[in-house]
């Protein structure tokens, strides 16, 4: 026993030093740049441009990040290209947010990209992917002054959080999963920039399969969002036709979403479809403009109805829409799917959910008005 | 190691042995094994345990006929020395052709995704090394190490949440769209994760309380097919069609769902973690092909360097030039169907029994 014990020893030691130079073995922490954001902006049918920004924590250096691009075919040449041009060695290890500019997106696709950092085990899932108005190295080399460096920045403001819960906040996998699910498609934030020094969410891309083909207003995406998932929604503004003692045409409202629930009911024949949406939404109001006394019960009762009838509105023009497009970033035909199972293909769904017959209810609940009348 | 009394193994180990020998690599591709009959899969897990259990009857049948010997002298029983010792060869090469593919696909696993600079030849010997320790212990301290291996794993289970929380709950409702012999095909591919409550066969002669050994090894498969059932219905709520089919270990990727606030990328400690139950599972092959060894050259006496002999010859097989093509046979192909023959040569050495049987009335009616 002891003669093998300090015979593994040796092997062990033997084979773990070896004879290789240990600086090229392994490079250690500090020799490591960490890509935090790559983008990808078209060039032609074969070559795309790959920027790639890595946080600088030396202080000597001026400026707080590093940022290289380059033309190549694939995500990883950009990685081996770009290694030669800095002192560092570049790992995506630590990749947060990959964005594409919208003429990519539109033209290419964003499949072939992500399925190659998919594959790859050092790339997470969790990475923020999101589309740019403009090119991305126009976005990415930016000076956004009063903002943290630009990896910072990005990140933070994808991530998510109530007050932007509009956007969908699409990782690679939700990507890779909406567009291979047989049933829905993706969606992804948009991006502009504004005012020079700032970067805003502004609208929703909607993707057919991997392609981009629109983009809808928060207002929308926010219903969207409530039918995905039941999650925190941000403030919701609304225009009510005012009363007719009103001195103004309409009156504006912003609803606080308490809480949403969501079903839909489906006939499930695919020949006569028939989609029956339920939305029901808990909310209090927090901004006024009309001239309503909102302690009054029957006021309230009004004033929810006049709610109820504009969501309504807005659910069916929403899906409408997306009818038109021909795309279904929600994911009804899962409850199509669920009875249709045995010659299911997405194609024959999107055929059938252009032909639907969209019918909606929603109920809403106003359960506050605040602190005064 | 306990040199006590030969009767050594109470009903919790038991337990604990069978499901560790069946929770391996297994649980890591098992969703893309049985991908065929896609969101339907989660009940696999479910019918294979039905199945495990009825097999385990005739297990128990046999072993209860030979209380105190393990397969390789019930086989030179039954079957005579010349054709019993043929059998004992298999049975050794399946020991140790389980104990290597269960480890070799752990380590190429560990290779690719977590030591990616390194080439597999020290995290193998250091793996071999621990694997020997363990082994060296006997069957009792083999078990007590199943039962520490699940301990320390088991509550990664935890981590599934994230997935659950993030998916979508339709997919759970069975629709039955795939065909029967895509059925068939998920049961035969997802059947290599069941694999291993037969090595009851060989450690039955120290169980204490024989009479309940049936009851220990249903909840040894039933817990560990709990674990498999929670995995694929974890899969199936969070994953696409085609990343079940597409994704080699979806274990991986439901790690990759986790986010903790103090810590990123979780599923490079689940791997690290995981390495507990392929100790456990190839140590328990492992003792089985060094037992073998025991009956083929010393005629069933233990020997300490029969371990280091086996032990070797397993690193050999997948560390050693040997040409890929002929490791891909060895473990992934011989491995499952050794598994089948396992389950089933029980019950054909009940039916030779049942023959030999036969005519030793019929000779000794003829003699009286």
């Amino acid at each position: 026993m002891k003669l093998t014990c300090i015979a593994c020893c040796f092997l062990l030691l033997f084979t773990s030093s070896g004879c290789a130079n240990p600086n090229l073995e392994k490079p250690v922490i500090e020799d490591l740049g960490m890509i935090g954001i790559m983008g990808f902006d078209y060039v032609d049918e074969e070559n795309v441009k790959i920027s790639v920004s890595l946080p600088q924590p030396s202080r000597d250096a001026e400026e707080q990040v590093q940022q290289f691009s380059t033309v190549v075919k694939m995500p990883h040449q950009a990685i081996m290209d770009v290694s030669t041009l800095t002192e560092k060695t570049l790992t995506p290890a630590q990749l947060r947010v990959v964005l594409f500019s919208e003429e990519y997106a539109r033209t290419e696709g964003l499949w072939k990209i992500l399925e190659n950092l998919y594959r790859d085990p050092h790339v997470g899932t969790n990475i923020y992917v999101a589309v740019v108005k403009g090119t991305v190295e126009d976005i990415m080399k930016g000076e956004y002054k009063d903002k943290p460096e630009i990896n910072n920045y990005l990140i933070e403001l994808l991530t998510p959080r109530t007050i932007t819960a509009f956007s969908p906040f699409t990782t690679i996998h939700d990507f890779i999963y909406r567009n291979t699910d047989e049933v829905s498609d993706p969606s992804t934030p948009y991006i502009e920039r504004i005012e020079e020094n700032s970067l805003k969410i502004t609208k929703v891309a909607l993707f057919k399969n991997d392609k981009m083909v629109d983009t809808i207003e928060p207002e929308e995406a926010k219903l969207i969002e409530a039918m995905k998932k039941q999650k925190k929604l941000p403030d919701f503004s609304i225009m009510l036709p005012a009363p007719e003692e009103s001195k103004h045409d309409e009156e504006m409202l912003i609803l606080r979403f308490v809480n949403t629930r969501f079903h839909a009911k489906v006939n499930g024949d695919l020949e006569k479809p028939k989609l029956f949406i339920y939305v029901y939404v808990r909310g209090s109001i927090v901004d006024y403009e009309g001239e309503t006394d909102l302690a009054n019960r029957e006021n309230r009762m009004n004033i929810e109805e006049k709610l109820e009838k504009q969501l309504e509105d807005k659910v069916i023009m929403t899906v409408r829409k997306f009818q038109e497009l021909g795309i279904d970033p929600v994911g009804f035909g899962d409850y199509f799917r669920i009875k249709n199972a045995r010659e299911w293909s997405k194609e024959k769904w999107m055929e059938a959910f252009q032909r639907a017959d969209i019918t909606t209810h929603v109920e809403t609940r106003i359960i506050s008005t605040g602190m005064i009348r | 190691m306990d040199k006590g009394n030969f009767k050594k193994l109470n009903g919790y180990h038991i337990v604990f042995l069978t499901q560790s020998t069946m929770l391996g690599i297994g649980l890591f591709s098992l969703p893309n094994d049985i991908s065929n009959v896609g969101y339907n899969q989660w009940l696999i897990p479910i019918v294979l345990g039905i199945v495990a259990n009825l097999s385990l009857l005739p297990i128990i049948s046999l072993c209860k006929k030979f209380p105190s010997e393990n397969l390789f002298k019930i086989n030179e029983k039954i079957l005579g020395k010349m054709i019993g010792k043929v059998a004992n060869v298999f049975l050794f090469l399946y020991g140790i052709i389980s104990a290597t593919s269960v480890s070799q696909s752990y380590i190429r696993l560990v290779q690719t995704v977590v030591l990616p600079d390194y080439t597999i030849t020290a995290t193998s010997i250091s793996f071999f090394f621990v694997l020997t320790c363990i082994v060296h212990g006997g069957i009792k301290s083999l078990a007590r190490f199943c039962m520490f291996a699940i301990f320390i794993t088991s509550w990664l289970i935890i981590y599934l949440h994230w997935a659950f929380q993030a998916g979508n709950w339709l997919h759970l409702i069975p629709t039955f769209e795939v065909s029967g012999q895509q059925w068939f095909d998920a049961l035969l591919n997802g059947s290599v994760a069941m694999f291993g409550y037969g090595l009851l066969l060989f450690y039955y002669p120290y169980i204490i309380n024989q009479k309940k050994a049936f009851l220990y090894t249903s909840i040894g498969i039933w817990t560990a097919v709990f674990f498999y059932v929670l995995v694929s219905i974890a899969s199936v709520v969070y994953f696409s069609p085609w990343q079940l089919d597409n994704l080699l270990y979806p274990v991986l990727n439901l790690f990759q769902a986790v986010q903790l606030t103090f810590v990123e990328r979780i599923e490079t400690l689940g791997i690290a973690l995981w390495i507990f139950l392929i100790l456990s599972t190839s140590s328990v092959y492992l003792w089985v092909a060094k037992k073998g060894v025991d009956a083929l050259l010393s005629k069933h006496k233990n020997r300490t360097w029969h371990l280091y002999f086996v032990s070797f010859l397993s690193w050999f097989l997948f560390a050693g030039p040997i040409p890929f093509r002929v490791q891909v046979v060895l473990f992934d192909e011989w491995r499952s169907f050794y598994g089948y023959g396992l389950v089933l040569f029980p019950i054909f050495l009940l039916i030779v029994l049942k023959i030999r049987g036969k005519k030793k009335n019929e000779k000794e009616a003829f003699t009286s």
